[in-house]
């Protein structure tokens, strides 16, 4: 089963999502669903992320939960920057979780 | 704090606009030579200036007596210092202001500089504009949680680029927004996830904008009265010197961050992943801007690394300070200022366009 979780809702003045006490219900709706055997599509409904609500969202994820995670999420309606921020947040934490299990 | 002798007809040559209401106002504090000084400016321009006028304010315990006379400018950071140290004093301290000119009232007041102080000796309501001034200058404004910071933080965006009240130049201005905003925003996830640390629970974060549209630079200011960067980075490898400059200078270094690892419960302590600051540093840099940054016993610079102590005016918190130039602003490319990463997972990201 596959779960939309918009990220819209809100004021409509916030142009670019950048907190983290922003991301955490998101990202705690993300993680239910996961638990619940369902993907989840995250739309980002064009509006514009900083690295840190990112990281909030979807990092914590990888690092918890590791690699497999990324196939059970995806991304809609991201602008270019968002994408690549996306691509950042995920990447790092994946070889900082690798860097970790290397030393384990 | 009250307001004596506002204005020095003799001294400046604007009419008065302001009316002392009739109180009792002990004229000793008019002549008294035991007045701190305001300097000449309050800036980013001279950061020991800032903290060694703040400092003096705090460590005053008897009654406080200002003197303005030779007070002409003040900026974001200064702005957002002074009212951080104001908010910390005691409620039942008092505190008079003298010879502060009509020109540097009215823009405090336009600043909502007095906003939650309890003043005398003129209207506070009087010159303000409730609408702002796009374009131009923000208001001080107090975030005191994570919740109301990310709306407030776009809202000073938005009115210091016009969008707030000419919504119909939103897209032309989306350049100018977008990496303002993204600065601002990372700038006051690290002071609200980082002040209240180490058992300053009552610390307070300070923000405050404004373009200088004569020379066409924008400044940004956060401000907090929390721990500092020695404090949150205590435990940090890489602080080879337990020193406040050298906790500023390796908290500008990509991924140093004082809860990177894979042990923290992020439901109590979010990790990061300890780019943010040296992220908007770039943004900065890129925009032919700086940081400078106080905390402690020393501030920096970045850019010509400039750096000081103060030693005798400590901060106790993190004051940052953001400059650039404007127009450089829609060329910036965020995503460039980001460290580089190997793209291990990159086909695996789905991206459901």
């Amino acid at each position: 089963m596959q779960t939309l979780i918009s990220l819209a809702a809100g004021s409509e003045t916030v142009r670019t999502l950048g907190m983290r006490a922003s991301a955490t219900p998101f990202r705690k709706q993300i993680e239910k669903q996961l638990d619940g055997g369902s993907t989840v599509v995250i739309d980002f409904s064009n509006r514009d992320a900083t690295q840190s609500f990112v990281d909030e969202l979807v990092g914590d994820l990888v690092l918890r939960r590791g690699r497999s995670v990324v196939s059970k999420i995806s991304f809609r309606n991201c602008s270019d920057e968002v994408k690549s921020i996306i691509k950042f947040v995920i990447n790092d934490r994946f070889h900082q979780l690798s860097e970790y299990r290397a030393m384990a | 704090m009250n307001f004596i002798d506002v204005t020095m007809p003799d001294r400046y040559s604007r009419a008065p606009i302001f009316f002392r209401e009739e109180a009792v106002i002990d004229q000793g504090y008019l002549s008294t030579e035991d007045a701190i000084w305001f300097p000449k400016t309050l800036s980013a321009s001279d950061p020991a200036a800032i903290f060694d006028f703040c400092n003096k304010i705090k460590n005053c315990d008897g009654v406080v007596v200002l003197d303005a006379s030779e007070f002409q400018f003040i900026d974001p950071i200064g702005l957002a210092t002074l009212r951080a140290t104001l908010d910390a004093r005691p409620d039942d301290h008092e505190m008079y202001c003298r010879f502060m000119s009509n020109d540097m009232l009215a823009y405090l007041i336009r600043m909502d500089f007095f906003v939650g102080l309890d003043v005398d000796g003129f209207d506070p309501e009087v010159g303000r504009n409730p609408q702002g001034e796009p374009d131009n200058c923000v208001e001080l404004t107090e975030v005191t949680n994570a919740e109301q910071s990310e709306v407030v933080a776009s809202r000073l965006v938005h009115a210091m680029t016009g969008i707030k009240d000419n919504p119909d130049t939103a897209e032309e201005m989306e350049p100018y927004r977008r990496p303002l905003e993204y600065a601002l925003k990372e700038l006051l996830e690290n002071a609200l996830s980082h002040a209240k640390k180490d058992g300053n629970l009552n610390a307070s974060v300070w923000v405050a904008c404004q373009h200088f549209k004569t020379h066409g630079s924008v400044r940004l200011a956060i401000v907090d009265n929390g721990c500092g960067f020695l404090a949150t980075l205590k435990d940090h490898a890489m602080l080879n010197e337990r020193t406040d400059l050298r906790a500023i200078q390796i908290a500008l270094i990509e991924r140093v961050s004082c809860n990177r690892g894979a042990l923290i419960s992020y439901d109590s302590d979010s990790q990061n992943q300890g780019v943010g600051l040296t992220t908007t540093a770039k943004i900065a840099a890129a925009a032919d801007g700086f940081l400078v940054i106080g905390s402690g016993k020393a501030w920096m610079r970045t850019g010509d690394k400039g750096e000081g102590q103060i030693d005798d005016c400590p901060w106790k918190g993190v004051a940052i300070a953001f400059e650039c130039n404007r127009d450089l602003l829609p060329k910036i490319d965020i995503p460039s200022l980001l460290p580089a990463v190997e793209g291990t997972l990159d086909e695996e990201i789905n991206f459901d366009d």
